[in-house]
């Protein structure tokens, strides 16, 4: 194998992963604050459609207002949809996966319409180097670690999501550290959304994420909670996607009792396939935060 | 009114807490002072509003009228969360601890007093050293999770952290309920060695012993009422027992058995029965007969191993060691199934937990447990035609009065008088030898509690032995044949129903006397 193709492999799995691990670090705060969050999905779907409409919005300004409008936008949707997200579980004691559920056909519809509508004629932006993105999406699973780890934020958050009622009795705000967490949630998944539509497409189109969302949620169930684990699932999803479109590329075929394994349509499933498989047997025993999901009665 | 100096000699005061909860009034213009560096014990049975009086403090929920003072400063209206609280230098150490199982244990103590934002862990463990070391708890490791420390260490971290954040009034919510004897000493000594460095300490029990041993002021609330002030050393267990249970006269539903004590014979009989829970022995070797026609009540504070002796009957929980026999046979290798089955009866404490199901129709709940006889169809399919008239017949016999649906209506939508008196139709109704009562008129009204003791009593008279488990002494005393106490997983007695006087059972429940 040349250099040139495992250089080109490298950057493929690097692409693949950056949205992915965004999201993951996304769900890491969320869900270690304890709130599932299969919202992920929907606020990568409205960071990615909100940046691209900034950034096209501003395209007859200098390249860099554009992107960090793009971007800024990407960061409100986020917080917005995030703090909807926490609002739904924490004030009106709704389902957590239903709430997120809801946000993510949402933002499907919304996007879908609003796209529809506004360019009948498909957009195109300038964007930005994909390198804006993977460089953050490498360091901070780390940054995301020590804030976990090291921060007073993050031992309340972890306190919220192991038991609230402890956390409150020890003078915690149980209710606004989740919604901060949330929030944050929100903003990393967007970015991960706007990493798609201003680094990799450079236009946006229905559904664009196209399930990342989840498989981010899958990368942090795969990392046991844990900001580097999840990161590393990050990267080993990103793997199968690389897997997928080189094989593709290079027109790889491979025939197993007369099934063309390679044709383009068993190769989509590959990433798929390898994320049930991850999740069904080579988490072994991982343990969410013990108050993931649960309905709090009473106040907090 | 206390003020000025006077006022500065108590570390906490409270005066005219009123609380309700709905349809309960939970502490009724409760008085409380607490002098400085002293050990109050704050006592009272079940459902005293001790607990309530405790999270008043502790910011759980404001009382609804009445006004606290803290070190003379008056705090009323000031403590509406945790954090007020700890702020105003409490610390509480709850009933269910609450430190969190996954973090370590600095990041307990931390969590809530953190002063920076990039925590200092090696620089923050110093102050809890040396703390650690003041309560003689040099070998704890500060790096642990706290999952790893058994129940008493647990404890002990919860008053180091209460401690760490700068206590000066230390709650304490019946701390030697899960301890095994020898601890609660290590405790108690403990807690001495902090009421003479200055420290405030307020425990809540209902053990008079302990109160005794090791409190200086006592005050006693029963029924949500003070029932008065002592100073340890100035009162007897006997004076405080008076205060605790007042005087007790027990509802007049009270028959005698029909069935003469010489045709009795044994019907359930324990033997040497052990059981622990997390490492800690719950009943200790218990032994106790139960016999035809009799209703035996079991006494005793919530906690003392009434419901490891229902479960471990009932077959739902382990047992370490002793023998179970029903009707003559052994039971113990019998699932609760075959138990039952084999004639044991149970009506559960809290009938929405285990004895019934909400969301299923009246007809669906009478069936449950008994979905095998061939009466209700027996093979694949339920006769249902069957069941809702076998269902209508019992409910008119106990008088459940149904909504418009009949026996369709769902269960849940049932007042809990009825709710109630269903389960006991069920139960009666599989004709069992031995019933296990639980709490059986929680929360049901007057009339709704006659027709229970009198369908308990008819059974009894009809040859069933009726074990009642109620933390309602006057129902105990009201309805049993023989009483046996528990205290601390043992039998503390088994009295005949002439010598089983309220004091008599009351200085048993507590550990007055030996």
């Amino acid at each position: 194998m040349s250099l040139q193709v495992v250089t080109g492999f490298v950057l493929a799995v690097l692409y693949f992963y950056t949205p992915l691990a965004l999201a993951a670090m996304g769900g890491i705060l969320s869900e270690r604050s304890g709130v599932v969050n299969i919202a992920l999905e929907g606020f990568m779907l409205f960071g990615a459609f909100f940046a691209v409409c900034a950034a096209d919005l501003l395209h007859h300004e200098p390249v860099w207002l554009a992107d960090g409008a793009g971007l800024l936008a990407a960061v409100l949707a986020g917080a917005v949809f995030g703090l909807l997200h926490a609002m739904f579980t924490q004030k009106y004691g709704m389902d957590h996966v239903v709430s997120g559920l809801g946000i993510n056909l949402l933002a499907s519809g919304v996007t879908r319409y609003f796209y529809l509508h506004l360019y009948p004629n498909g957009l195109s932006v300038a964007g930005m180097p994909r390198v804006f993105f993977v460089v953050p999406a490498l360091l901070l699973p780390f940054l995301v670690y020590l804030f976990v780890k090291r921060t007073r934020t993050g031992l309340r958050i972890r306190s919220a999501g192991e038991n609230p009622e402890g956390a409150m009795m020890a003078g915690v705000n149980v209710k606004s550290v989740r919604y901060f967490a949330v929030a944050c949630s929100g903003v990393f998944a967007a970015l991960g959304g706007a990493y798609l539509t201003l680094a990799d497409a450079h236009n946006f189109s229905t559904d664009i994420s196209a399930g990342k969302g989840y498989i981010a949620l899958a990368a942090v169930i795969f990392g046991k909670w844990n900001p580097l684990g999840a990161a590393g699932g990050a990267l080993f999803f990103g793997l199968f996607f690389a897997l997928q479109t080189q094989l593709e590329i290079h027109n790889y075929k491979l025939v197993l009792l007369g099934i063309h394994l390679t044709n383009p349509m068993c190769l989509d499933t590959l990433p798929y396939l390898m994320t049930i498989l991850a999740l069904a047997g080579l988490v072994g025993k991982s343990r969410p935060p013990a108050a993931l999901g649960r309905q709090e009665k009473g106040t907090l | 009114m206390a003020t000025g100096t006077e006022a500065v000699k108590y570390a906490l005061r409270m005066e005219g807490i009123t609380h309700a909860f709905p349809g309960v009034l939970a502490n009724d213009h409760i008085h409380l002072a607490v002098r400085r560096g002293t050990f109050h014990a704050v006592i009272g049975e079940n459902g005293a509003g001790k607990s309530t009086l405790l999270n008043i403090l502790f910011g759980k929920f404001p009382p609804d009228e009445g006004r606290i003072w803290i070190e003379g400063e008056e705090v009323t209206g000031r403590l509406n969360s945790s954090a007020d609280a700890i702020k105003s230098g409490i610390g509480l150490v709850s009933q269910h601890y609450s430190l969190i199982p996954a973090l370590t244990v600095l990041e307990n103590l931390l969590l809530g007093a953190e002063e920076q934002w990039i925590i200092p862990f090696a620089k923050a463990v110093e102050p809890g050293k040396k703390l650690a070391e003041q309560l003689g708890m040099e070998a704890l490791d500060f790096f642990q999770p706290a999952s790893q420390l058994s129940v008493a260490s647990r404890q002990k971290v919860e008053i180091l952290k209460a401690l760490y954040r700068g206590a000066k009034i230390l709650l304490l919510d019946e701390p030697t309920a899960t301890l095994a004897p020898s601890e609660s000493d290590t405790l108690f000594a403990l807690l001495k060695r902090l009421r003479d460095k200055g420290i405030t300490v307020v425990f809540v029990t209902h053990k008079l012993r302990e109160v005794m041993t090791h409190s200086d002021a006592v005050t006693v609330l029963r029924s949500g009422k003070n029932a008065g002030d002592f100073q340890t050393a100035q009162t007897t267990p006997g004076e405080l027992l008076r205060a605790m249970i007042g005087e007790k006269t027990g509802p007049g539903n009270r028959r005698e058995s029909s069935i003469e004590a010489t045709e009795a014979r044994v019907l359930l009989e324990i033997r040497k029965l052990s059981v622990s829970t997390g490492g800690i022995k719950r009943l200790h070797e218990v032994d106790l007969q139960l016999n035809t026609g009799e209703i035996l009540g079991i006494a005793g504070v919530d906690g003392s191993g009434q419901s490891e002796l229902v479960e471990a009957v009932l077959g739902l929980r382990k047992v370490d060691s002793g023998e179970i026999c029903l009707n003559g046979s052994p039971i113990n290798s019998m699932n609760t199934g075959r138990r039952r089955e084999a004639g044991l009866g149970y009506i559960a404490e809290d009938r929405h937990d285990r004895g019934m199901i909400d969301t299923f129709t009246v007809a669906e709940n009478y069936v449950l447990g008994l979905e095998r006889r061939k009466a209700f169809g027996g093979g694949l399919l339920l006769n249902w035609r069957k069941i809702a008239e076998k269902t209508r017949t019992m409910l008119t016999e106990y008088d459940v009065r149904l909504g418009s649906d009949g026996a369709l209506t769902r269960a849940g939508s049932l007042s809990g008088g009825n709710q109630q008196k269903l389960v006991v139709a069920r139960e009666l109704d599989a004709q069992p030898s031995v019933l296990l009562a639980c709490q059986p008129t929680r929360g049901l009204d007057v009339n709704a509690s006659a027709t229970v003791h009198q369908r308990l009593q008819n059974a009894r008279d009809n040859g069933v032995g009726v074990m009642l488990f109620s933390l309602d002494l006057d129902e105990t005393l009201a309805l049993s044949d023989r009483i046996a106490v528990l205290y601390n997983g043992r039998v503390a007695g088994v009295l005949a129903r002439k010598d089983a006087t309220s004091e008599r059972v009351g200085a048993l429940m507590t550990g007055a006397v030996d």
